[in-house]
């Protein structure tokens, strides 16, 4: 099996478990490959697998982060924090395995996972299990409430 | 003594227990609030003078009639056969003392019936709004797991329930709605007031419902009332009373169709795990490192609490509980990550046990890698929402005390310090949390939420005689998500959850009325902690949907002490704050003194800017509560601005599910 398609076969099995509440994949050339997820607050992430560069990228993570923003300062400070070797290592990204990248273009922010020995299931959940915490963890701080409800256009009293 | 010189005695009495609960002290100490208005320039001409002079006349103290305190000691009186026959009222409320329904709180109206199952010895409380009184009916049953009741007359009574049937409904809590429906000989005449058909309006918001149409059916249909509400999973339960059904008289049994006894119209059978399920379960449980537990609302109604410890404790399992109740586990065990959000996301397994209202996957903080279990009583509802590993359709105590036998003692260490470090890191984060609330109070001379919210804690903690005896809960936006972050539930039925998943601001006060109740009787969890002050923080918004009811907590002699954040505004209002026109939709009066009127309404009343006067008004109101059975209204005066981020960081956030301030699931 090649690594596009064990990503694919992963992304589909936590879309089986309910965790996406929709999956597609999109074949975009040799070496690379595109899957489409609808989750948190009902977004749309794309996300692509580079063989050659071995990186997995979400392309927009969370819109409407400026680069020069408080948040976006938080943001990173707060990714750096889940490589921290005092983290456990179910909660841990580690650096020997995979190198985390941020990028920001025009206020959407992407995230990169540079699988660095091969374990692309390792590299799979751990940015599955970072997402996630991203709209769990660090969007849970209420400097960040009203900004969720404007984004996202959620309704402020049932604001998922 | 004559019955004068008793009422005259009497508000005697009720004057030196309540120095300040006069209606003549009320309207002196009002002279200053209508000064500030017009001092406002608000259009107050038509209540200056006139009304200022009213103070000097000789007012009748607030007190409570005589003729209440000898209608509640009255014997019971319920209905029998012989002689004029039992009205189809009294046979319903013969089901119910049968039953043993805990309470029943109404309004007037239903006549018949109310009068009936009060006349049978249910213990009935009479209140201002029907609404509110379903509301204590709820916040009775969230407290104790029992079945209670309320009633309103036939359309604007029980219209007037509704928002609170909803909320019931979507807690399950185990309530038995009543209401009078004219007469079937007037259906379609619209004679003369008040008709409507009431069981399409509770459409969607109750588990059964039923027009009773046939008096000889009217026993039956009481059993099948209380098979619903006693049987599988909890939820209202309407039942309507048209005159003819009512009024009916019966001389004999065999004039009413199944008068035969609770044991035969229901069962109290539980479905149980099988031995094979069990092994599946504890197989799982062995396999992980980081198992969790969440206790829904299951495990409290069937009193499941001592069988989830012994279960939690043999094998290391971490527990969070869910639902409009709290305290199955003690928010201080070991176990407990209801104060440990960050150690949510570590466990590797989650055994849902009686969650009634299941959220969908990213609802709960757990980690998307997590497997599943689901223990429910119902197998048609084990896949809903939550995809599962295994679903197990089992009563919640049973399954427990199974699993209690089965499951293999272990330790897991490195998930205990995992939890003990998380319960730490959150301690620390709502202490500043804290610290930069009093900040901002001392800076303002406006008390911030955070300050209200941990003081009221500590109180609880420090203050009292018994930090167990004391039944909290309360609502609203933003003191609601602030005080669930600092309220801690240390026994099971300890906490409730007003606004627990239909979200209603208002009905908290009456809930924790209700809640009172039961405590003050040792119903159920309560026993033990008969006589002690219960204590709801609601805000501004909410406290005007309930604050009548100060007049029936009087009347019944049942001790709240209510915390109002009054921050002059709708919590919400940050919604409107950059849209043209539409503020001033979102707010009230500024510095409402919701403590004068409660002392209008025979209550203590309080106002409060500084935590110095916060903490010393709950001393006060703590004495009065525990010492004289009066309640207490303590006005917390605010800012709105404290909801915003922008204004007073970090502003609200919704908090962890499941942990101690939630209320979605």
């Amino acid at each position: 099996m090649g690594a596009a398609e064990q990503v694919g076969d992963l992304l589909e099995y936590y879309a089986g478990r309910g965790i996406f509440s929709g999956f597609s994949r999109r074949q975009q050339g040799p070496g690379r490959a595109r899957f489409l997820l609808r989750w948190h607050r009902d977004q749309l992430f794309e996300w692509v697998w580079n063989e050659a560069k071995q990186s997995l990228r979400i392309s927009c993570v969370l819109p409407a982060v400026p680069a020069d923003s408080a948040m976006y300062r938080a943001l990173k400070a707060w990714l750096a924090a889940r490589q921290d070797e005092a983290l456990p290592d179910h909660r841990r990204c580690d650096r020997n395995k995979v190198a985390l990248k941020t990028y920001n273009r025009g206020g959407d922010v992407a995230l990169t996972l540079h699988v660095l020995d091969g374990d692309v299931e390792y590299a799979v959940k751990k940015l599955v299990n970072l997402v996630n915490e991203i709209y769990q963890d660090f969007l849970s701080s209420g400097l960040y409430f009203d900004w969720m409800v404007e984004t996202f256009e959620l309704e402020p009293d049932n604001p998922y | 003594m004559s019955k004068p010189e008793q009422q005259a005695d009497q508000g005697r009495e009720s004057e030196a227990a309540m120095p300040n609960s006069s209606r003549r002290d009320f309207l002196l100490k009002s002279a200053a609030g209508v000064g500030a208005a017009v001092a406002a320039g608000a259009s107050a001409k038509a209540f200056t003078a006139d009304e200022l002079n009213v103070a000097d006349a000789t007012i009748p103290s607030i007190r409570i009639p005589v003729d209440f305190t000898a209608s509640l000691d009255e014997a019971p009186v319920p209905g029998k056969f012989e002689g004029r026959g039992m009205s189809g009222a009294e046979v319903f409320a013969q089901v119910c003392v049968k039953e043993e329904l805990a309470a029943l709180f109404c309004c007037p109206g239903n006549y018949t019936v109310i009068n009936a199952m009060a006349a049978a010895g249910i213990p009935a409380y009479g209140g201002r709004m029907e609404g509110s009184m379903c509301a204590m009916a709820d916040g009775f049953s969230r407290a104790t797991g029992e079945v209670t009741a309320t009633s309103g007359t036939e359309g604007p009574g029980f219209a007037n329930m509704i928002m609170n049937i909803a909320a019931a409904n979507a807690a399950r809590t185990p309530l038995l709605v009543l209401a009078s429906n004219m007469m079937i000989a007037g259906d379609d005449r619209e004679a003369f007031i008040q008709t409507g058909y009431q069981q399409p309006l509770t459409t969607g918001i109750k588990k059964y419902g039923k027009r009773l149409i046939d008096p000889s059916r009217v026993h039956e249909y009481g059993g099948y009332a209380f098979r619903e509400l006693k049987s599988g999973i909890p939820g209202p339960v309407h039942l309507d009373f048209p005159a003819e059904v009512a009024r009916a008289r019966f001389k004999s049994p065999d004039e009413l169709k199944d008068y035969y006894d609770k044991t035969q119209y229901r069962s109290t059978s539980r479905p149980c795990a099988g031995p094979g399920e069990i092994a599946q379960v504890v197989k799982m449980i062995d396999k992980a490192q980081r198992p969790l537990i969440v206790a829904g609302q299951g495990v409290f109604q069937r009193r499941g609490w001592d069988a989830l410890v012994k279960v939690a404790e043999k094998g290391d399992i971490a527990v969070a509980t869910s639902g409009p109740t709290r305290g199955a586990i003690s928010d201080d065990h070991r176990l407990c990550v209801m104060a440990a959000p960050d150690a949510l996301l570590s466990a590797d397994l989650v055994i849902f046990i009686g969650q009634y209202c299941m959220p969908s996957p990213g609802e709960y903080r757990l980690s998307p890698d997590i497997k599943t279990i689901r223990v429910h009583p119902d197998q048609n509802d084990l896949g809903r929402n939550w995809p599962l590993d295994l679903g197990v359709v089992s009563d919640e105590a049973l399954f427990l005390e199974a699993l209690q036998d089965a499951v293999k003692g272990k330790k897991r260490p490195a998930w205990v310090d995992e939890i003990a470090k998380a319960k730490q890191a959150y301690q620390a984060h709502i202490d500043d949390t804290y610290r930069l609330g009093l900040e901002y109070s001392k800076k303002t001379n406006h008390l911030h939420p955070a300050v209200i919210s941990h003081e009221t804690q500590h109180f609880i903690d420090n203050g009292t005689d018994d930090r167990l005896a004391v039944v909290a809960g309360g609502g609203g936006w933003t003191i609601g998500l602030f005080s669930g972050r600092y309220l801690r539930a240390r026994r099971p039925g300890q906490m409730i959850v007003p606004p627990y998943q239909y979200g209603a601001i208002g009905p908290d006060m009456s809930m924790m009325m209700g809640a009172c109740a039961a405590v003050q009787r040792g119903v159920g969890p309560q026993k033990g902690y008969e006589g002690a002050p219960t204590i709801c923080v609601t805000s501004d918004a909410g406290v005007a949907y309930s604050m009548f009811e100060l007049d029936t907590a009087a009347k019944y002699g049942l001790p709240t002490i209510t915390i109002v954040y009054n921050n002059n505004a709708w919590g919400v209002w940050t919604n409107a704050a950059r849209s043209a026109r539409s503020l001033q939709m979102y707010l009230f009066q500024e510095n409402l003194r919701y403590d004068q009127m409660a002392r209008g309404l025979g209550a203590n009343g309080e106002y409060v800017r500084s935590v110095e006067e916060f903490r010393a008004a709950l001393a006060r109101a703590w004495k009065l509560a525990r010492d004289q059975k009066v309640s207490s209204l303590i006005n917390c005066q605010a800012l709105k601005e404290f909801t915003s981020p922008r204004d007073y960081p970090p502003g609200v956030s919704l908090n962890a599910e499941p942990g101690v301030g939630a209320v979605a699931h």
